[in-house]
């Protein structure tokens, strides 16, 4: 008996040891899954608060800020969308427009976000859905969805990465099959063409600067 | 002979290399070089895609066109189409959108068999009775709660796509904006099977196209503004948008 409970215990000790077995991680659906259901909880709670104060909506953008920086790698987003220039931005440079790549996607998309929650009423469990995932290696996937807007059903999917086993991160996001990061990509292909790094980080900090949560930028 | 040595000599350095590559990875974290590894991966699956995009060779052009409709849209079109979803209910709009799609099955019937799918085209003439006999003329569209009864929308222009027509170079049109010279000639293609255009008097077609385009300028316009928002040079960010959405609705 206590012979058996001893290889017991050498046996849950090897299978603790064996990396990405002891705890379950989380498949990227699942992570997925969780971010659209906390942001979906963040609307319905500030639902009704006409969101009116500035303090109201600095507080909202952050908690959704919060939400999304725990799913998107955002410096893999900034990296890939720079391409092969991101070896002529320094150090420095490069932390700087992660920094400002961040906050440019942030503010339109909660932007977008607070449009259409105007537009649905309530943000029910269908209004997003997920339908599968694909798995394409240990490190990298697709998570697919749709959101309904009245009647329509838009297609949006994920592209997931995962570190060396670590949990899943979005890098990518593709929407009627159009990824923002090749987007972007092709913008900051054309404007380093002819501009330096500095020069791209200065249109970047003036874009930002213009943007405020809740009042997309009128031009 | 010679031959033989320079083999040799290739392959001492390809094992020299190999080595010295080895060894560079043994110093490193094993973690750092698994990320290099993906970060590379994933680079190639972007520059793939770059490859891919559309030559531009009348961009000096299609800049000019393109600033002439960012102004037309920002101080003409969209303050018509804020005018109009003021007077015109968002229930409405949709219902008069999804008659214009009923009665275009057509176009949409030929081109999925111009691609080798009956089925689909079969679902298309499906859809269209279901959504005329009980939507009420195909203000509404009972079809689409029917799993699997509407299959992905084609016009002329993805046909050329699936027969294997590149898109050819990008085109910006006055009014219309962005296309490729295949959808371009895809449009030709969509003109001619168009049922509104076979009606009883030569301009009823157009002036019915001309209806169907200001009810739906509220989403066009919409989706015009978005991009503005997310982009920080709109010319590209709207030539790789486009590209990238027809090159999808091809693969579909």
């Amino acid at each position: 008996m206590r012979k058996k409970l001893g290889w017991g215990l050498v046996l849950l000790v090897v299978v603790l040891l064996i990396p990405g077995t002891g705890m379950a991680k989380e498949s990227p659906q699942e992570a997925v899954d969780s971010y659209v259901q906390k942001v979906l909880q963040t609307f319905r709670q500030y639902e009704g608060t006409e969101l009116d104060t500035p303090e109201k909506r600095k507080e909202f953008k952050e908690k959704l800020s919060c939400i999304a920086g725990e799913v998107f790698d955002y410096r893999i987003m900034a990296r890939m969308s720079l391409g092969q220039y991101w070896r002529d931005f320094s150090g420095e440079q490069q932390q700087e427009f992660v920094q400002l790549f961040r906050r440019l996607i942030e503010t339109n998309y909660f932007n977008k976000l607070l449009e259409n929650m105007k537009e649905v009423k309530a943000y029910s469990r269908d209004t997003i859905v997920l339908t599968d995932q694909i798995v394409f290696s240990s490190s990298k996937a697709e998570v697919r969805s749709y959101i309904r807007l009245q009647e329509k059903k838009i297609p949006v999917n994920y592209r997931l990465l995962s570190r060396s086993g670590e949990k899943w991160g979005v890098y990518d996001v593709r929407v009627e099959g159009v990824s923002l990061i090749q987007n972007y990509r092709s913008q900051f292909r054309d404007i380093l063409n002819q501009k330096s790094p500095q020069e791209l980080l200065e249109v970047l900090r003036r874009k930002v600067r213009k943007q405020k949560i809740g009042q997309p930028e009128k031009s | 002979m010679r031959l033989r040595l320079w083999l040799a000599l290739a392959v001492c350095l390809a094992l020299a290399l190999a080595g010295s590559a080895w060894a560079g990875d043994q110093s490193q974290k094993k973690e750092s070089s698994q990320e290099t590894d993906l970060i590379r991966e994933l680079e190639e699956d972007f520059s793939s895609r770059d490859r891919s995009a559309v030559a531009d060779p009348l961009e000096p052009y299609n800049r000019v066109v393109f600033r002439f409709n960012d102004g037309l849209y920002s101080y003409v079109l969209i303050p018509v189409s804020n005018g109009y979803k003021a007077v015109m209910p968002s229930p409405f709009r949709q219902g008069m959108e999804n008659a214009f799609h009923n009665v275009r099955f057509p176009g949409r019937m030929v081109n999925h068999l111009l691609q080798g799918r009956p089925l689909r085209s079969a679902k298309e003439v499906a859809g269209f009775v279901i959504n005329t006999l009980f939507g009420f003329g195909g203000l509404l569209k009972p079809a689409d709660s029917i799993p699997g009864l509407s299959p992905p929308e084609k016009d002329t222009g993805t046909t050329l796509g699936t027969w294997g027509v590149g898109q050819g170079v990008y085109i910006v049109w006055p009014v219309l904006g962005p296309s490729t010279l295949r959808s371009s000639t895809g449009m030709v293609g969509d003109y001619f099977l168009d049922p509104l255009f076979y009606l009883e008097g030569d301009e009823l077609g157009w002036w019915l196209t001309g209806t169907e385009n200001i009810n739906k300028l509220p989403s066009l316009m919409g989706r015009y503004e978005d991009m503005k928002d997310f982009g920080i040079e709109p010319y590209s960010s709207v030539k790789d948008g486009y590209v990238q959405y027809r090159r999808e609705k091809v693969r579909k």
